[in-house]
């Protein structure tokens, strides 16, 4: 739909602009931490909750280990090595899938779309996306491991704290978005 | 004797429903304590307070003479090496096997080769009575019967003198039921543990514990099985003399 608006103007090299711009500093990004938030933070928050229900967490507890040490930090980590990397493939496929659609729709040769993405980026494009990962990654484990250890007593009680650890972490993750977003204008990154 | 567990004016409420209203309790070294009491008796709440899960509106208790109730998590960690716990649903870890359960507190407590911890953890599997390929199956793998041998396994990882119960024979049939009592009762007697455990199965109240405790009315009723048998309060009267403790009467003389 950019790529028609542009083209109005017949200004459709732009196109190239907008998507590598678009998706290293923001999309890849943000729908990467979005996806995972819904797989991952329900997967921490389940995990966690059917521990709590079957007494795991209280035994884990009951032999002199700190949960937190072993069910909460480890995901936390993980996560935050996990989600950079999704990110960097999520760059690279969303960079592919506009090459292919300008190849496509705008008939624009690949060599001069990967010329154009080249003169695109500056040297901050790529970091910008990049650095917000891990914190979008402790946003989504904390909040998934949270609410998982707040179930207690009933099944029930399990699929509304995954339910609510889910939306809670995409919440987070847009307004952290959105705070990054001011940031980096403020100090023009 | 000394008491190994003591447990002073406990007083638990949640919200204005009040659960313990000043419960003590002594279990002495070496005997098999059974915790008995209506459902909502707070049995749980009260085993959860002794092992720090739970912190009491008042009251203190006291493991081996020291207070644990006031204590940081660190002071509480060597005490809590000191004993073993299973849960009512077993509680073992889902996501490792059996094996790797039962290494668990070691791996945290002491520092030993691995092939170190095989061994023990398979001795610790032997002396429950679990075949050594059970030691490689998930929790999820396993009967109900299994589960909680692997779960006493676990609890005795570190070598107690303090086992808690939390309903140990609940969910398994009577035959399952009369083999673990007989487990139970020869490890207590080859370890010299003691044991402190919530039962609702009058068998296993009649061939494993020395000593009673009755939560009654908010407080603890406590004796040898022959006083508390005796005991004219209507509810001990309703469960030990009732129809279905009729059954045992002949068996047990009690």
């Amino acid at each position: 739909m950019s790529a028609q608006q542009l083209r109005n103007f017949g200004a459709e090299i732009y196109v190239v602009d907008l998507v590598t711009v678009g998706v290293l500093r923001e999309l890849g990004v943000l729908l990467t931490a979005i996806i995972v938030a819904g797989r991952s933070g329900s997967a921490f928050a389940a995990e966690i909750g059917a521990m709590k229900l079957n007494e795991e967490v209280d035994a884990l507890t009951a032999t002199g280990v700190e949960p937190i040490e072993v069910l909460v930090l480890p995901r936390v980590i993980g996560l935050m090595i996990a989600l950079p990397l999704l990110t960097v493939i999520a760059d690279g496929v969303g960079i592919a899938g506009g090459a292919l659609l300008c190849k496509a729709l705008l008939d624009m040769p690949l060599v001069q779309y990967f010329a154009r993405v080249e003169s695109a980026i500056s040297p901050t494009t790529f970091w910008a996306g990049l650095v917000k990962a891990p914190v979008f990654a402790i946003l989504i484990a904390t909040a998934g491991t949270w609410r998982g250890l707040q179930v207690r007593g009933s099944s029930r009680e399990l699929g509304r704290l995954t339910t609510f650890a889910v939306v809670q972490s995409i919440f987070l993750v847009i307004l952290a978005d959105a705070l990054f977003a001011v940031l980096f204008m403020e100090i023009d990154f | 004797m000394a008491a190994m567990v003591e447990v002073r004016d406990i007083v638990n409420r949640f919200g204005a429903q009040v659960v313990h209203d000043g419960l003590d309790m002594q279990v002495r070294e070496g005997e098999v304590f059974g915790i008995v009491g209506g459902s909502g008796s707070g049995k749980s709440v009260l085993l959860r307070t002794i092992l720090g899960l739970h912190k009491p509106q008042g009251g203190v208790v006291l493991l081996e003479g020291q207070d644990i109730t006031h204590r940081s998590w660190n002071e509480l960690r060597a005490a809590k090496a000191g004993y073993g716990v299973t849960f009512q649903q077993g509680a073992l870890y889902s996501s490792l096997t059996v094996l790797q359960n039962i290494q668990l507190p070691m791996i945290e407590h002491l520092q030993l080769p691995a092939d170190a911890l095989d061994a023990l953890a398979k001795l610790k599997l032997r002396i429950v009575g679990l075949a050594e390929d059970a030691g490689a199956k998930y929790p999820a793998q396993l009967s109900g019967g299994m589960v909680k041998r692997a779960a006493l396994a676990r609890a005795l990882a570190l070598d107690p003198q303090l086992l808690f119960l939390d309903e140990p024979t609940a969910g398994l049939d009577p035959i399952s039921a009369a083999a673990f009592d007989e487990l139970l009762m020869a490890l207590q007697r080859q370890l010299a543990l003691t044991v402190v455990m919530i039962t609702h199965d009058l068998d296993t109240i009649f061939r494993t514990c020395n000593r009673v405790g009755v939560i009654v009315d908010r407080h603890m009723i406590s004796g040898t099985l022959a006083e508390i048998v005796d005991n004219p309060h209507p509810w001990i009267r309703e469960y030990f003399h009732g129809e279905r403790a009729l059954r045992f009467g002949g068996r047990h003389g009690a």
